[in-house]
């Protein structure tokens, strides 16, 4: 828990856990996730050598693939931090420690330690997108598991402006992006016309297949990892953060607008 | 028994459900060929064996909504895992499933492209377009320490 002063000298170390997408679609997530770790001084460590949490569908296959996959990653790496809700949700639900990193950064590093290392304020009308996994079931919810608060709070201290919309906390389609593809992208198109309608400028998300979803099956709106926002806002050149990565990639224009 | 069974892998007693409709209200899938959480517990409570061959139960999101709206405290996604568990039992991993678990047997990690390549076939719409972007993905294997590997593979097996 953050005390009201920042604690810069408070050293701590954390097993990163990529996640499958983090080594290849989603790259740039993990480099930034690493970045504004380190920038907070965490020293994270990045566990590439780890093996997949079996995801979704080796649970629908055998839950004890899901349970034996998850029990190597506890026993080698003990509690993992990871950005993917769909491994944090998987992890936890297969019996082994997570904490998702947007929770670990508000909660362990604290918004006081956040808000003293930002270099310029973003200044943009930024739509929070939770999805499901790290908000339900109930048990691993990182905030109330139907109205949170804690991605908007941390936009807000990076000087970024949080917009607020419907589908906020509701699914991306990921899990039917093969069984049922139309109704997956008709989904992911429902996510970004609500953030839309709600004046954002820009889509963040917290979790690697979300933002695969969302950047693959739509083009209306710039859609960026919130870890990119938080390392432009903590001084990273636009050119270091893979923004050119995305389908839908966010203007260094926009970034610009209140900049200081 | 259908309900014992899904008892024995999931924990969810569908016994509780009474049937008020609050996890098909809130549910985001609900209708897409047909599915409708209420009813599958109902059939499920009734032993229908078509909750398990029909397949339907695959269009859960698992999104987990209705499980923290449910007045029973009941949840549709683990029993849904329960269904399809079964049904893998009986019949053997399904195409997407294969899909991802050779992708884990093979190089302990998941290479999203070659899941979307195994599991909707080639040429695949899927890597038209955006998906040719992707293409250069395919080739990342992963550096899954080999010890931990050889362990995947005792759990992922044939
Ligand atoms: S919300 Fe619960 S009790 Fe109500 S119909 Fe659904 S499973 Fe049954
Ligand atoms: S978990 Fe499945 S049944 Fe429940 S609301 Fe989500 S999609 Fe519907």
């Amino acid at each position: 828990m953050s005390g009201s002063e920042p604690q810069l000298d408070v050293q701590l170390e954390v097993n990163y856990y990529p996640g499958c997408t983090g080594r290849t679609t989603e790259r740039s997530y993990v480099e930034t996730a690493l970045m504004v770790l380190r920038d907070l001084g965490v020293e994270a460590k990045l566990r590439e050598d780890l093996p997949c949490c079996g995801t979704l569908e080796a649970e629908l296959a055998d839950i004890s693939i899901q349970r034996g996959l998850v029990s190597i990653i506890s026993r080698e790496a003990g509690e993992v931090v990871t950005g993917c809700s769909g491994c944090y949700s998987n992890i936890i639900r297969g019996g082994g420690r997570a904490r998702h990193l947007l929770e670990f950064l508000v909660r362990e590093v604290g918004l006081d330690r956040i808000r003293a290392r930002v270099k310029r304020r973003l200044g943009i009308r930024v739509a929070p997108y939770y999805g499901c996994q790290a908000l339900r079931p109930a048990t691993l919810a990182i905030d109330d598991p139907e109205d949170p608060r804690i991605f908007e709070d941390l936009l807000s201290a990076i000087g970024a402006q949080p917009v607020d919309f419907d589908m906020k906390s509701k699914c991306c389609g990921g899990p039917l992006s093969l069984r049922r593809p139309d109704a997956a992208r008709e989904m992911a198109a429902r996510v970004v016309d609500s953030a839309k309608r709600g004046g954002a400028q820009v889509v963040a998300t917290m979790c690697n297949l979300c933002h695969f979803m969302l950047d693959f099956n739509t083009s209306s709106l710039p859609i960026v990892h919130f870890t990119q926002l938080m390392a432009y806002a903590f001084g990273h050149e636009y050119g270091e953060l893979g923004f050119e990565e995305s389908f839908n990639p966010l203007p260094k224009e926009l970034l610009s607008g209140d900049g200081r | 028994m259908i309900a014992q069974e899904v008892k024995r892998i999931s924990g969810q007693d569908v016994e509780l459900c009474y049937q008020c409709g609050e996890c098909v209200s809130s549910c985001q899938a609900a209708g897409i060929g047909g599915f409708n959480p209420m009813a599958m517990m109902h059939m499920v409570q009734l032993g229908m064996e078509e909750v398990v061959e029909g397949r339907v139960f695959e269009t859960c999101l698992h999104c987990y909504l209705c499980s923290v709206r449910c007045p029973q405290g009941l949840s549709f996604p683990e029993v849904a895992t329960a269904l399809s568990n079964i049904w893998t039992r009986r019949h053997g991993p399904d195409r997407i499933e294969r899909a991802f678990l050779s992708q884990i047997r093979e190089k302990g990690f998941v290479n999203p492209v070659r899941v979307a390549l195994a599991a909707s076939g080639l040429p695949s719409a899927w890597m038209l377009g955006r998906g040719l972007r992707l293409a250069k993905h395919a080739f990342e294997s992963g550096r899954v320490n080999p010890r931990l590997l050889q362990e995947v593979r005792r759990i992922v097996r044939e």
